[in-house]
């Protein structure tokens, strides 16, 4: 191994590609608390305790603070407030002799202050290994303020990852305080959040709805107020906003109960992320309207875009040489929508590497779907490089698109988003930033991200 | 920290200890920071660190302990940890931070750091959310940094004097390391020697150095005033609080505070420079005030930690802006009371009076972070701004501009003027 020493410090370089991270997800990566706060997030009404130090409630913060910065960043006038959060600040001492009593203070703290309909606890690691029995808290807080006070007692990364949070938060709401009753007809609930309603992904699956007279009322958990949540199973049509089925099985898993819950019809097996699977959706859509027809000259419609598009960026990404490079596991991306786009803007893909940080299982699933993919495209000679040597055709590239990025390495990087684009827009998006980094002279800050 | 501080995060609040510890720690030339928890504290921590300095996300690792290791102990989870900072890198030293949860474990660090047979000192610290927010994180990174100093105590040698120790700087502020700079080069200009900056950029055998120095200086009370306190009763060594230096009067009534205890050899220099960067100032507001008029604003708001805001709000007001309305959110708790406001207001004390500033704003400037914008953009409220504290999302950080010290009188009255200026701009477009 050679040592390679920078101006800060020395570690040993075995060769390979490192990807920007050192670590790998072997195990809880996330927390349960932010899911929490993001599944009433922008509920008018509702108010968020964590049972945890301070800090816990920074993260959330700074979480919420990027992803409307990002908003804005995409030209959208975000125009809602986020509810209160308060930490209740569990210090040490606390450890010793039980927090409850602090939790109780906050509870009366934000009672006073923000007069809250709805109270949400969530509770950290802390509060888990301390034991504080913060169910019973929620309870005696419900029975002296005559609000509801919901409770989500996971301890943090303790109980599971965001989405664990995130889905016992909408399941406690529907639980409480949905029933069925008569729909209105073409009222459309959207469910998850990918970045809320002025995400790209909310706003492209109005647009597409809009065709069909479709009109989008609420986007559940996070952006309806506490006082329309008895409102939300009028809705005659649900649609997930997921991707590929593969990353959020909670949210697939909530839909499907909420379609047997309160009767609401919903789109489930199949999400617009990536164009044929948009293709597919929008025959969904079509179907739930029975106007096939319609269905079809949409799909049209926006091919037509998708080709005109093409054509005017042809000139620039016709054979040029791109590579794929994945340290995503199948839980977070699917290969073959960024291989479709690959195609569809006629580059030739040199190759197809995985970097070391993908787990074993992880790996083979990710290969088996590189595979299928070849197969079904009949490129059965494109390589498939899993032992590290990418130095060649990285040196060759005119591009790689990438999970991660590899600092200091100077091909153009255009960084898959982790949050899916969605239909033709999205893929639009996609290809106008390939498109854009082709054209780019230089380096400037390495990575491209749409 | 008081205990009833149920701070919001609707308005200001800090990060937590792990990630403060981790900014001294890193700032530590050499050094390797395993986090002894969750792989989310680690990233947010790490990240935090990563904002400035591009090389932390190759020298932070995490031990991503089990559930059950909260109860059996991270032993296995840290040994695995370490021998991947051992096969993968050949640091100097290795701090091993416990985060909240693995810190009411109890295991045996140093004990565990051992059978590990590494080639460096490993040094542990419990610093989770538990122990408070960045400040106090920071302050127990510096009080164990101070533990090995003592183990290393020299008697004290003739160094150039007058010399100091520079305690409560970090390069993860705002323009903190330009900060750290102007600092530096304004006290070596007066005739100080700089003795060590720990957590500002110091090597650790400099820092092993901090009892040769005749004062230590405190900038931020909340970071360093405890460890100062550790430094006069173990080596004798006395300390003046002095806080951040912001304007130009402010800079020299600064320097005239420390003068007073420690006199300074060449002041004079320092003198000629603040007046005549005080010319040029005056000269160019006369010059911009004949065409836009005085650089008035109905509200200023500034928002920030004590040490920033209560030095900025007596600038801002007495060397640059003028206003009818001066509120200051302190983001922590401190006796100090700026002359210079109306209205002060401390988050966790005065939830529901800073609720108000925030709802009955009918414009202004704003002096804080991307958290007080983000909630004016929701609330529809106008107002210019300008960053002195992070998070900062919509400002990027590319010269070499510090907000403390001379030259960073000059930037900010800039910044202020230029934020008036397009705002008028906008107005007509």
């Amino acid at each position: 191994m050679e040592k390679v020493t920078t101006s800060k410090h020395t570690h040993k370089h075995n060769n390979k590609l490192a990807t920007k991270w050192l670590f790998t997800k072997n195990r809880s990566c996330s927390c349960t608390m932010p899911g929490v706060w993001r599944a009433v997030s922008f509920c008018d009404g509702c108010a968020v305790i964590f049972h945890s130090p301070l800090g816990c409630a920074h993260v959330a913060m700074l979480m919420d603070l990027g992803a409307q910065y990002r908003i804005i960043g995409d030209h959208q006038n975000e125009n809602l407030d986020a509810v209160p959060l308060i930490a209740s600040n569990l210090q040490e001492k606390d450890t010793i002799f039980g927090g409850v009593e602090k939790l109780r203070g906050c509870i009366n703290h934000v009672m006073k202050t923000w007069q809250p309909k709805c109270l949400i606890i969530a509770t950290s690691c802390v509060a888990g290994v301390i034991g504080d029995d913060v169910e019973q808290e929620a309870e005696d807080a419900e029975a002296e303020y005559h609000i509801p006070v919901l409770c989500v007692p996971y301890g943090g990364f303790l109980g599971g990852e965001y989405s664990d949070g995130y889905f016992q938060t909408v399941r406690l709401i529907m639980d409480r305080f949905i029933q069925p009753q008569p729909k209105v007809p073409n009222r459309v609930l959207l469910f998850g959040d990918q970045m809320g309603p002025c995400g790209q992904y909310a706003r492209e699956v109005k647009r597409l709805l809009s065709y069909f007279d479709l009109e989008v009322k609420w986007q559940f958990p996070g952006y309806v107020p506490f006082e329309e949540w008895s409102e939300l199973s009028t809705a005659s049509l649900l649609i997930p906003l997921n991707y590929a089925g593969q990353t959020q099985g909670g949210l697939e898993k909530t839909a499907a109960s909420w379609a047997e819950q309160f009767g609401t019809p919903s789109i489930r097996d199949v999400y617009p992320v990536g164009w044929h699977n948009t293709c597919a959706w929008l025959r969904k859509i079509a179907e739930f309207v029975k106007d096939e027809v319609k269905g079809e000259a949409v799909i049209r419609q926006e091919e037509e875009r998708l080709k005109g598009y093409v054509k005017s960026i042809l000139p620039v990404t016709q054979n040029k040489k791109a590579v794929l490079g994945i340290g995503r596991g199948p839980r977070w991306y699917n290969p073959a929508e960024t291989l479709n786009t690959i195609q569809r803007m006629q580059m030739n893909l040199s190759a197809v590497i995985l970097y070391d940080k993908l787990m074993d299982e992880e790996r083979d699933a990710v290969i088996a779907a590189v595979e299928d993919w070849k197969k079904a495209a009949q490129f059965p000679d494109i390589p498939l490089i899993t032992n590290g040597d990418y130095t060649d055709c990285l040196e060759q590239a005119d591009v790689l698109l990438t999970t991660d990025e590899l600092p200091g390495n100077p091909v153009k990087q255009f960084f898959i988003p982790m949050v899916p684009l969605a239909g033709t827009d999205g893929e639009l998006i996609v290809m106008r930033t390939i498109y854009r980094l082709l054209c780019r002279y230089g380096n400037k800050g390495g990575i491209a991200y749409a | 920290m008081r205990d009833n501080d149920f701070k919001t995060s609707c308005h200001h609040m800090s990060t937590c200890a792990l990630t403060g510890a981790s900014a001294f720690f890193d700032a530590i030339p050499g050094s390797f920071m395993l986090i002894n928890g969750p792989l989310w504290c680690y990233f947010y921590a790490m990240k935090y660190v990563e904002d400035y300095d591009a090389s932390a996300l190759r020298r932070f690792h995490c031990t991503q302990p089990e559930g059950n290791a909260l109860v059996y102990g991270t032993e296995k989870d840290l040994l695995a940890g370490l021998d991947f900072v051992k096969a993968n890198f050949t640091p100097e030293r290795i701090f091993i931070l416990n985060n909240c949860s693995v810190s009411l474990v109890g295991d045996d660090i140093a004990g565990i750091a051992a059978r590990a047979e590494l080639p460096c000192p490993v040094y542990a610290a419990d610093c989770g959310g538990i122990a408070g927010d960045f400040a106090e994180g920071y302050e127990i990174a510096l009080l164990r940094t101070i533990a090995e100093v003592k183990k290393n105590a020299k008697d004290k040698s003739d160094l150039a004097s007058p010399s100091v120790n520079l305690l409560g700087l970090s390069p993860t502020y705002f323009r903190g390391e330009e900060d750290i700079k102007e600092i530096r080069r304004i006290l070596e200009t007066a005739g100080y020697h700089i003795n060590a900056i720990p957590g500002g950029g110091s090597a650790w055998d400099e820092i092993m150095e901090l009892p040769q120095a005749d004062l230590n200086l405190v900038l931020r009370d909340e970071l360093a005033l405890k460890a100062a306190k550790e430094l006069e009763s173990e080596f004798g060594t006395p300390y003046l609080s002095a806080g951040m230096p912001y304007g130009i009067q402010g800079t020299l009534a600064w320097l005239e505070k420390i003068n007073t205890v420690l006199p300074a050899t060449n002041l004079k220099t320092v003198r000629q420079e603040a007046e005549t960067v005080n010319a040029r100032l005056q000269f160019r507001s006369s010059n911009m005030q004949s065409l836009w008029g005085p650089l008035w604003f109905d509200n200023i708001l500034i928002a920030a930690p004590p040490s920033e805001a209560a030095g900025i709000a007596e600038a801002v007001r007495g060397e640059w802006a003028d206003t009818g309305n001066l509120v200051i959110h302190f983001t922590e708790d401190t006796p100090l009371r700026p002359k210079a406001a109306n209205k002060i207001c401390v988050t966790g004390k005065d939830d529901a009076a800073m609720k108000e500033t925030f709802e009955n704003w009918t414009g202004g400037l704003v002096i804080g972070s991307s958290l007080e914008t983000s909630r004016f953009v929701r609330l529809k409220k106008p107002f210019v701004n300008c960053n002195i504290v992070l998070p900062s999302y919509h400002e990027i950080i590319a010269t070499d501009s510090p907000l403390c010290g001379i030259r960073g009188a000059s930037y900010l009255f800039e910044r202020i003027w230029n934020a008036k200026l397009n705002s008028c701009m906008e107005e007509v477009k």
